[in-house]
């Protein structure tokens, strides 16, 4: 089940935040010596939100992951988007 | 009186929105505290503006130094009104929150926005009308006295452009199932410029279809060359592109000239027409039966529809709609249930025993929820 979970985006978690994924947080703390934790990388989220709180306010989605692709990479991948690729099984009139 | 607290500028549209929808009231603190110029800028305060007119009894303080802000919405009442958009922000930015309150209004709406109609980072008027005007007709039902019309267009930085945007509003919201977007039949599109060569918007078009047109043949793109006292302040040239769906989804793109004196060096038609085509290509990828624009009106819809339960199928979420939910959660104690959704597959033939995945772009999302039952109480029966 853990192999499924690394895989998969817990799309809920991503919006709702904290409360949904606690459990996680505890294990991604990590133990020098078995006394001290480090910190840093929460100290880093923290400036980062206190930057974002004052951000611009706007709905454009910015860069997404898709932007990496080149044209024809990008276009590979949604050719079934459109009338003339591939239909489901459900649709297809054959 | 309940009240709601948050920090910072960031999301500051749809704090007051859902303040004004959920008829609570809300503080916000640390405003810019360290720049330069600190607290509300001009547009903010442009913004109070126009949700004063469209609203009776909203009450707004805000302290000196402008970082806190206390607003107590008033009634939504809607009827004609006339704004004046403060030009560092496009009217897109004011336009989009209008379009979620015009649906709770008493009167139907009637509002008159000056200012710029395109500009970086936020929606143009065509891209609203392309891509969220779809969207806003399936929860109303009809798209009878819903209307956006460009009478004059105006670039940034100066402006002078003009639209009338115009939406009934309904005492209760239709729940929307909308699963299956369907496949992309055909891509329309706007081109406009004003004060520069007509001949640009040719050249955007041609660019564009040398994309476009290896995905599908049905691509038609309107020009729109303004002149005169129509043309607004500056000069700037823009296309705007949406691909629909088989099912009635509307997907856009867009992408504008840099603006005069915005320091980066003018534009070239043929990168433009590229970069927009690009651009929709991967809204395509990210697609879903909204576009990305529209995510967060959809979800807004969904929530305050009647107490019935409301299924739309969406694209990778934007961060504006993740923090969105969040606040819609703030205001309604709703949770949308968000699921990843089925890869489509290819019919199977005899030899093969996996069945295909379609390629389709990026993993949908399904987003689920029962709506508040929100009904407009200041909407006259008749």
């Amino acid at each position: 089940a853990a192999v499924k979970h690394t895989k998969r985006k817990n799309y809920f978690s991503l919006v709702y935040g904290d409360e949904a994924n606690n459990s996680e947080d505890e294990h991604t703390d990590e133990d020098i010596g078995g006394l001290f934790k480090v910190l840093k990388k929460k100290a880093a989220g923290i400036a980062e939100e206190k930057k974002a709180i004052n951000k611009k306010d706007c709905s454009a989605s910015g860069p997404t992951v898709e932007s990496s692709l080149d044209l024809e990479e990008l276009g590979e991948e949604i050719q079934d988007a459109f009338v003339t690729g591939t239909w489901d099984a459900s649709e297809d009139a054959k | 009186m309940s009240s709601l607290q948050y920090e910072g500028c960031n999301n500051f549209r749809m704090r007051l929105v859902l303040a004004t929808l959920s008829g609570k009231s809300v503080k916000i603190n640390q405003m810019r505290p360290e720049e330069d110029d600190p607290g509300l800028k001009d547009f903010e305060i442009s913004f109070i503006r126009l949700l004063d007119k469209v609203t009776n009894g909203t009450k707004t303080v805000i302290n000196e130094t402008g970082t806190q802000i206390i607003y107590r919405p008033g009634l939504l009442l809607g009827g004609g009104i006339d704004h004046d958009c403060h030009v560092a922000r496009p009217i897109g930015y004011y336009l989009e929150m209008l379009m979620c309150l015009a649906p709770f209004t008493k009167e139907p709406l009637r509002a008159v926005l000056r200012g710029v109609t395109c500009d970086k980072d936020d929606p143009s008027v065509d891209l609203l009308k392309l891509s969220v005007f779809p969207v806003l007709k399936r929860f109303l039902g009809t798209d009878e006295g819903l209307e956006l019309k460009i009478s004059k267009r105006g670039a940034a930085p100066d402006g002078g452009g003009e639209v009338l945007f115009c939406c009934p509003c309904r005492q209760k919201l239709r729940p929307v199932k909308f699963l299956q977007p369907g496949k992309i039949k055909r891509i329309r599109g706007v081109a406009w410029s004003v004060r520069v060569s007509p001949a640009f918007v040719n050249r955007l078009v041609d660019s564009t279809r040398s994309v476009l047109n290896k995905f599908l043949t049905d691509v038609y793109i309107y020009t729109d060359h303004m002149k005169g006292n129509q043309s607004g302040k500056s000069p700037g040239f823009g296309l705007t592109l949406v691909a629909e769906t088989t099912e009635g989804a509307f997907l856009a793109a867009e992408e504008v000239s840099n603006a005069r004196k915005s320091g980066e060096g003018p534009s070239i038609p043929e990168d433009i027409g590229k970069k927009a085509a690009v651009s929709l290509l991967q809204e395509i990828h990210r697609g879903g039966c909204v576009g990305s624009m529209a995510q967060s009106l959809a979800a807004l819809m969904m929530v305050l529809g009647q107490q019935d339960v409301s299924k739309v199928q969406m694209g990778e979420l934007t961060p504006y709609t993740i923090q969105f939910l969040r606040h819609i959660r703030d205001f309604f104690q709703v949770t949308f249930s968000i699921k990843k959704d089925q890869k489509p597959v290819a019919p199977s033939t005899d030899d093969e025993e996996e069945p295909q995945e379609l390629r389709v772009g990026a993993d949908k999302l399904i987003l689920t929820c029962v709506g508040v039952g929100y009904s407009n109480v200041s909407k006259a029966v008749r």
